[in-house]
């Protein structure tokens, strides 16, 4: 008896560590966790799509592509993975001359593994070109290991760690964010609008990790900027995949407040947003979201009258009107059922640039910088809009303030309620200003209704 | 004597933590905490009194019964999709998970009775195989359980708003809690499992079939499971990675309870709502420690849980 209490012990501290590796779905971390049940839970599940034997006489371009196909965020894995390989459906698989070879491979959500498998994509496949990953610890850990690799191009169209455009740009001269953002460019435009709305005091509901400071921080910094108050102590922060929003909800209906910025990933999404609903608080306190939280992969199953109505920013909006998105989203619903999240778009606008870039340099891929240099050349119409890169690798676009709408058929999107033209990463500040200031944390909100203005201000 | 000075022990303890707790808040806050708490403790109670039944039984930590929650969830999804009638989502997605249960005691686990490291290891692998079935049969998009249009939205009384489908599963706890009490205490089967669960070789000697017993135990553990899956994924979103960490909360009720005992998973899953409830509400940043280190505390000083017996 004595002997199984312990084994049970040890179990359940096992599942602790399991469940804290786990549970970290969305958009980035910093923090690196040893997960052994990712690795045993990633086996197989590799795609490889070789097109017909090459014809010419020049090599093909192989690029590799790593996602997390499996584990707790496969879902948005499987999304990116759908925009790439769908980009290529639609479009010439030989450019200026060169075939276009791709290998999709699974990181589990796992750095380790990440970094097993990009090794063997460049030595064994000779992949000259990454796309890669959904998660920031996976995203940072793969540029580290590929920069110093200067015949390699690491193209970053979703992992979005502030610094790597930012404050870190210089350690990795090989990357670009091509159909990428960095986590506060979209709530630094949400901050200006709420100021906008004569909301002049709001709190806040976060995920505790890097992502969700980042988000969070782009938006109070802005509202503060305008002349806004967040009061730090209202500011609430729920350690990732909390299992029950009902006790932050029931907080946040007690605070004095004009309205609540939030942020949640994964299961906590649902949580958040169900509770919110059923707790009487939807019709009572405007809610500002991050651009995750209603992101179409976050709000397609849930009840339409839990998310109708709820007002969010993002560089991805499915239901703006213009060709090129209805175009992308209606070819995304046909071949998957399912609108698109801005995963898909992500890998589609990163196919895209690859693309561009092999044009314009007919077929030369040699020189990676060249590359680079192409691409932030190019003023691409993509699934995002009108796209543009700034001169750190991280792209302009026109931000939208979305609401979510319940289509003709039923299903949910998010519409355009009002676009913030040219926004970059360092938008309302110029660089100079906004890269004195730490990236954002938990500490750092860039909260200037409170101490000490912070540079940028 | 020594039964009374605890009892006034605790009483103190919990006397003091609520005054503390009253400080902090309203009291109408403290109630809507206290009945998250209880709601959230209710799906618990549901999946660690299978746990515990099993365990105290046949001495299997079922580490797959996370992923039977998981299935089970799926399973509501489902069957609401396809018929939008809650109580048969419920009641197919508790049989299916049943039947799972059957054919993990009867084939996977019987060849490897008593031995405890094959045991476990086999029930966590189980649960990635489930884990990654769902993944590939339902996707990984976070998905509720979808509930009857009755019970969506809050219910009113004066200024206080609660969420109907919170207390329905309040309710829901109530009920099977009984059913469980009653069929422990008053009818033969439970007496078998209570005898069983003292000294299996007796009870095997007067006749009675105690591998039927065992199966029965499993299959109604995970029936539990799956019952109780439909009924939490009706407000906890199901995703994948959710079977682990359901499992560990559940863990830590059969741990603070007591292991095989009825009466300690009402009160582990009880406290375990209750302090997640008001640690998330009072000291966010300490939600993991706060439901450790009770814990860590009760192992310390009541090793076999609060009302555990000693073996």
């Amino acid at each position: 008896m004595r002997t199984r209490w312990r084994s049970l012990a040890a179990s359940t501290a096992l599942l602790a560590l399991i469940a804290a590796a786990c549970g970290t779905p969305g958009g980035g971390t910093t923090t690196t966790t040893a997960a052994p049940t990712q690795t045993t839970a990633a086996p197989g599940g590799e795609t490889t799509t070789t097109q017909a034997p090459t014809t010419g006489e020049l090599e093909p371009l192989r690029i590799g592509v790593l996602q997390p196909l499996t584990g707790a965020i496969a879902a948005s894995g499987n999304d990116a993975k759908d925009g790439w390989e769908l980009y290529w459906q639609n479009h010439p698989t030989e450019i200026a001359g060169r075939k276009i070879e791709w290998r999709v491979e699974d990181t589990g959500g796992d750095p380790d593994t990440a970094l097993q498998k990009v090794d063997e994509l460049v030595q064994n496949f000779g992949a000259e070109i990454i796309v890669g990953e959904l998660l920031a610890n996976v995203t940072l850990a793969l540029a580290d290991r590929l920069a110093d690799n200067p015949d390699v191009l690491f193209v970053v169209p979703i992992g979005s760690a502030d610094d790597m455009t930012q404050r870190r740009r210089d350690e990795f001269p090989n990357m670009i964010r091509a159909g990428g953002w960095t986590s506060s460019q979209t709530s630094h435009v949400l901050g200006d609008w709420a100021y906008e709305q004569g909301y002049r005091k709001v709190a806040t509901m976060c995920t505790d990790y890097a992502f969700g400071h980042e988000m969070c921080g782009g938006f109070v910094h802005v509202f503060t900027y305008r002349g806004g108050e967040v009061d730090p102590s209202q500011q609430l922060w729920n350690p990732l995949g909390t299992q029950d929003m009902s006790t932050y909800v029931t907080q946040l209906a007690d605070m004095d407040v004009d309205a609540v910025f939030a942020l949640q990933v994964g299961g906590s999404v649902g949580d958040f947003l169900t509770n919110w609903h059923d707790f009487g608080l939807k019709d009572r306190i405007p809610l500002l979201g991050g651009e995750v939280l209603l992101d179409n992969s976050n709000i397609r199953n849930l009840p339409p009258e839990v998310v109708e109505g709820l007002i969010s920013s993002g560089h991805w909006t499915e239901g703006r009107d213009e060709p090129t998105v209805t175009e992308f989203v209606e070819l995304v619903d046909a071949a998957t059922g399912k609108i698109p999240s801005y995963y898909v778009a992500a890998t589609w606008t990163a196919a895209q640039y690859i693309q561009a870039a092999l044009e314009a340099l007919d077929g030369d891929t040699s020189d990676k910088q060249k590359m680079i240099e192409a691409m932030q050349g190019f003023e691409l119409e993509t699934p995002f809009g009108i796209s543009r890169m700034d001169s750190y690798g991280n792209p302009i676009y026109d931000i939208a303030i979305r609401r979510v709408e319940v289509r003709d058929d039923g299903r949910v999107w998010n519409v355009p309620v009002e676009i913030y033209e040219n926004v970059d990463q360092f938008w309302p500040f110029t660089p100079e200003e906004y890269l004195q200031q730490p990236v954002y944390s938990r500490e750092f909100q860039g909260n200037l209704s409170v101490g000490e203005p912070a540079a940028g201000g | 004597m020594k039964r009374s000075w605890w009892i006034a022990g605790w009483s103190a303890v919990l006397a003091v933590t609520v005054w503390w707790i009253l400080q902090q808040m309203s009291l109408r806050s403290f109630w809507t905490q206290v009945l998250n708490g209880l709601s959230f403790g209710a799906v618990l109670f549901f999946l660690a009194s299978g746990f515990t039944l099993i365990f105290g039984l046949m001495r299997i930590s079922n580490l797959a019964h996370g992923g039977f929650y998981l299935v089970g969830a799926y399973i509501g999804i489902t069957v609401m999709g396809l018929t939008g009638n809650f109580p048969l989502a419920v009641l197919l997605g508790g049989v299916a998970i049943a039947l799972l249960g059957l054919f993990t005691e009867r084939v996977l686990l019987r060849p490897i009775r008593g031995m405890e490291k094959p045991e476990v290891l086999l029930t966590i692998g189980l649960t990635f195989v489930l884990g990654d079935l769902s993944l590939a049969i339902w996707g990984g998009d976070p998905t509720p359980v979808p509930i009857p249009e009755a019970l969506k939205g809050p219910l009113q009384i004066g200024n206080f708003a609660y969420p109907r489908y919170r207390l329905f599963v309040l309710i829901c706890a109530v009920v099977v809690g009984a059913i469980l009490f009653f069929v422990d205490r008053r009818t033969r089967i439970g007496a078998l499992v209570r005898a069983g669960v003292d000294d299996q070789e007796m009870v095997a000697g007067l006749g009675i079939n105690i591998k039927a017993v065992f199966t029965g135990v499993f299959v109604f553990g995970a029936f539990l499971a799956g019952f109780a899956g439909v009924i939490g994924g009706g407000f906890l979103t199901v995703l994948p990675g959710q079977d682990f960490e359901i499992l560990l909360f559940a863990l830590v009720v059969v741990i603070i309870g007591g292991l095989g005992s009825l009466p300690g998973a009402v009160l582990g899953a009880s406290l375990v709502g209750l302090i997640d409830a008001f640690a998330k509400a009072l000291v966010p940043e300490l939600a993991f420690f706060t439901l450790f280190a009770p814990m860590a505390l009760i192992l310390v000083v009541r090793p076999h849980g609060l009302m555990g017996r000693e073996a």
